[in-house]
């Protein structure tokens, strides 16, 4: 029942999104969401939702695994659309009780679906297409400037691969303690919110134990074999931008300029 | 002093007590070896026997609180040589899924030498070299969670091979493995001991294990109680037995034997030479019987 965690989940590949460089990926993503918090009218959605469906159609993720993904958020998308169609002024179509739907209304709460929906879905680009590894790379590359101000990004970068590292690790242990539980005749499906809220405790402790041992064990492992922090540290897999990461970086700004220019001129 | 690559002088050891805790007992107690370069050593002991502590004092993990240890001329107490130490001295543990770092296996087989800061072309062709020593080359581009227990201790394997170590100390590295992947794990030993002519130190508490090795050194309660060949380890059957090991099945069975009054050789340390020397004295026994 675990196993179908997505976090993080990574499909490779060997698309053009596949493999540009995981910086210029971030540095996309970043102008994709400005531009999409830039775009006020269908015009600027359109361009934003072709860029989108471009970017999907040439990495070669389908588009099920795209809709699947954004299962989380629905709640959050119905929630702020309502709000939107009800709080919005303007010219009033249907009114009752203390309710009045408004023509704007109606497009803000569109809009703003839209909006959540392409922006969850322009991050999944990222992380479908690049391996934590080199994201967690890419990321330490990118922050790197900011060692000067004595920020520890080598270490941030571990740690977060680290992290990513031990997770499969530790649903299979959740799994394991759970069905040792099981055996022993503990249920987690039954009762109310608060049952199951305690029934998930005895899961708690052991996989906190079992983590700060592990954590230890794989510190002195790291150590056995010369970790001692970034300082003269050199790489398996060295990141190179190629032509294809420029290339894709100015059409990035070109779009990111265009919807800037549309919202202007009330576009 | 020429062929030793590591000397264990006099060395004690015990765990700082938190405040409030008694005083602490010896792990270590005046413990010395001399480990020959090319040699096979395996170290056995019972569970607390202070085995695993000696093997960390192997690489610098941990310092003797009494004593030395000299690993290839170098005292690891000198701060400045630990990593010259580790890179000579490499260490596979336990439990595999606790020393792999990365989500992929070529990643995970490059960590050392990335420590190491070796050039990446140098990277890559030590990282393949590695893979191919371990017979998993195929299988690079893996996430390690998805491979078999003795897999991933093969892939910990490769990830010490691939600083090219002068010695290897494994920290009983079968001991959560299956019969095949524990067998898989001897191989490449054995293999290391042989084609590379690295020293190898295994801690074990498997004596079938032990069995392959040159030598063999038994610790109980922080000391070495004995040292020798397999041969001659494994013939003091009774010794052995106070101290809470087992000897191997086929000296067992010869000893059983002995104890019936059937005149066989006790030290058979393999099936095969324990057949050989069953069938030696079947055969003696018909010549008797039919003449």
């Amino acid at each position: 029942m675990l196993k179908d965690v997505t976090l993080g989940q990574y499909f490779p590949g060997d698309s053009v999104v596949h493999r540009l460089d995981p910086r210029t990926k971030i540095l996309l993503v970043i102008l994709y969401i400005a531009a999409l918090f830039n775009a006020e009218s269908w015009v600027g959605y359109g361009v934003m939702l072709v860029c989108l469906g471009a970017a999907i159609a040439v990495s070669g993720i389908r588009l099920s695994s795209m809709v699947r993904g954004l299962k989380p958020i629905v709640f959050i998308v119905i929630l702020t659309s309502l709000l939107n169609l009800f709080y919005s002024t303007g010219e009033v179509l249907v009114q009752f009780w203390i309710f009045k739907i408004t023509r704007e209304g109606i497009k803000a709460a569109i809009l703003m679906a839209a909006r959540l929906v392409m922006l969850v879905m322009g991050t999944f680009m990222l992380t479908y297409t690049t391996s934590p590894i080199m994201l967690t790379y890419g990321l330490e590359l990118l922050l790197n400037p900011l060692k000067k101000l004595k920020v520890p990004v080598h270490e941030l970068a571990m740690m977060m691969s680290m992290a990513l590292r031990l997770i499969p690790t530790l649903i299979e242990e959740t799994d394991k303690i759970m069905s040792a539980q099981k055996a022993r005749g503990a249920e987690f499906d039954t009762g109310n919110l608060i049952d199951k809220a305690k029934a998930m405790l005895p899961i708690l402790v052991p996989l906190f134990l079992s983590s700060f041992r592990r954590a230890d064990e794989l510190a002195t492992a790291m150590e056995a074999r010369c970790y001692h922090g970034g300082e003269g540290r050199t790489r398996l897999n060295v990141l190179k931008l190629a032509f294809r990461d420029y290339a894709a970086l100015v059409l990035g700004v070109l779009v990111l300029a265009g919807i800037v220019v549309l919202a202007r001129f009330g576009l | 002093m020429e062929n030793i690559a590591i000397n264990i002088d006099n060395v004690t050891f015990f765990y700082t007590p938190e405040d409030g805790e008694e005083a602490p007992r010896d792990v270590l107690s005046n413990v010395s070896l001399k480990i020959e370069k090319g040699s096979f050593v395996a170290v056995l002991g019972h569970n607390g026997s202070g085995k695993s502590t000696l093997a960390r004092h192997l690489n610098a993990l941990l310092l003797p609180k009494g004593g030395s240890v000299t690993v290839f001329g170098m005292d690891t107490r000198d701060e400045a040589l630990t990593l010259e130490i580790r890179r000579r001295v490499g260490m596979v543990f336990q439990n595999p899924d606790n020393q792999i770092v990365s989500n992929v296996v070529e990643e995970d087989v490059a960590f050392a030498p990335e420590n190491l800061g070796i050039p990446t072309p140098e990277i890559r062709k030590r990282v393949d070299e590695a893979l191919r020593a371990v017979g998993l080359y195929e299988f690079r581009a893996h996430a390690p969670h998805l491979l078999s227990g003795g897999q991933k201790q093969r892939i910990a394997i490769a990830g010490v091979l691939a600083m090219r170590p002068k010695c290897v100390v494994f920290d009983e590295p079968t001991a959560m493995l299956d019969p095949r992947g524990r067998r898989d794990v001897m191989d490449i030993i054995e293999r290391m001991k042989n084609g590379l002519g690295s020293t190898v130190i295994l801690i074990t508490h498997h004596m079938e294990e032990a069995a392959q090795a040159d030598r063999v050194v038994v610790m109980s309660d922080g000391k070495v109680v004995m040292d020798g060949a397999p041969r001659q380890i494994f013939t003091r059957v009774r010794e052995l037995e106070d101290l809470g090991l087992t000897v191997p099945g086929t000296v067992k069975l010869m000893w059983e034997l002995r104890n019936r009054g059937v005149d066989v050789p006790l030290a058979a340390l393999t099936a095969d030479e324990c057949a050989g020397a069953l069938a030696e004295h079947f055969k003696a026994n018909n010549r008797a019987t039919s003449a």
